[in-house]
């Protein structure tokens, strides 16, 4: 009598041959090396069902991998275990890290643009209503002296900040151009 | 509504002053109408048809009306002095240079 189903009586591996071994002959367990003779197993009356439940491991026993299997799934959890606490406060602390670093880089770049264009504006700012092709540079004068960006502004005693727009009708003028009269500059709407 | 401007710019012909407007209207037609209507001859910017347009942004108005008195340098000498604070100051600065 074949015999299709062998269990290895040293380390318990399950062997299968669909083409059968002669019941007798000397089997050599390809999972733990050593001998045995192939002998009518107790579960052959049941093989069909057995076959159908363990489908899934076939693959496992006819490819002889069953040790591999073991020995790596048992060190796969020794390592998961030993590595993820260690993984889970690096990685939240390079990445606090990184944002912080990213936040100052920020904080020192944004400041020094604004006190630039503030600068800018200060120095010589012409708002202009549309893009002046070639802006006419603030006329210079009155008690703050030319060249001197604290002069022109916004507060009383400095040179007023230069309007360089367009009226209602769309003609270009400048607010520098009634230098040499009394001027009220009136903001206003008719709403 | 614009009386005392009016009658400010009227007084004033002939000396060296100026009325000038920021105006922040968002219909040009229509302002021009009221213009018109209202008998407003002195010169207005046109703010961009907005409160937020560039040039109230860049003078950092944020209240209307707002208003500014400059001498002939060019130099801001009052701020927010409406109705007969504004002729007194427009006059102080007149006399200072002669004009009055």
């Amino acid at each position: 009598m074949a015999v299709t189903r062998l269990e290895c009586p040293e380390c318990g591996a399950v062997l299968k041959r669909a083409e059968g071994v002669p019941e007798g002959r000397k089997v050599r367990c390809p999972s733990c090396s050593s001998t045995f003779t192939a002998a009518a197993d107790r579960h052959d009356p049941r093989d069909d069902n057995q076959r159908a439940r363990s489908r899934r491991n076939a693959d496992r026993d006819d490819d002889y991998d069953d040790e591999d299997d073991r020995p790596r799934s048992k060190s796969r959890g020794k390592k998961a275990k030993k590595q993820n606490p260690a993984v889970l406060i690096a990685v939240p602390i390079i990445g606090a890290v990184g944002l912080l670093a990213v936040a100052i880089a920020l904080y020192m770049t944004w400041p020094e643009k604004d006190k630039g264009a503030v600068a800018v504006n200060n120095g010589g700012g012409i708002p202009a209503v549309r893009p002046a092709p070639a802006p006419a540079p603030v006329p210079k004068g009155g008690p703050a002296g030319p060249g001197n960006a604290a002069g022109v502004g916004l507060e009383i005693g400095q040179v007023a900040m230069e309007i360089d727009g367009e009226d209602i009708d769309g003609q270009r003028f400048k607010l520098s151009d009634y230098r040499g009269k009394v001027v009220v500059l009136d903001f206003w709407g008719h709403w | 509504m614009y009386g005392h401007e009016r009658s400010l710019v009227q007084r004033l012909e002939g000396k060296p002053f100026a009325l000038i407007g920021v105006n922040s209207d968002s219909d040009r037609d229509e302002l021009k109408r009221v213009l018109v209507d209202e008998r407003l001859t002195w010169r207005s910017f046109w703010n961009g048809g907005s409160t937020n347009g560039p040039i109230s942004r860049a003078w950092k108005v944020t209240g209307w009306p707002s208003i500014w008195v400059i001498d002939a340098k060019g130099v801001i000498r009052y701020r927010g002095v409406r109705g007969p604070a504004m002729d007194q100051a427009v006059d102080t600065l007149l006399k200072e240079m002669g004009a009055l």
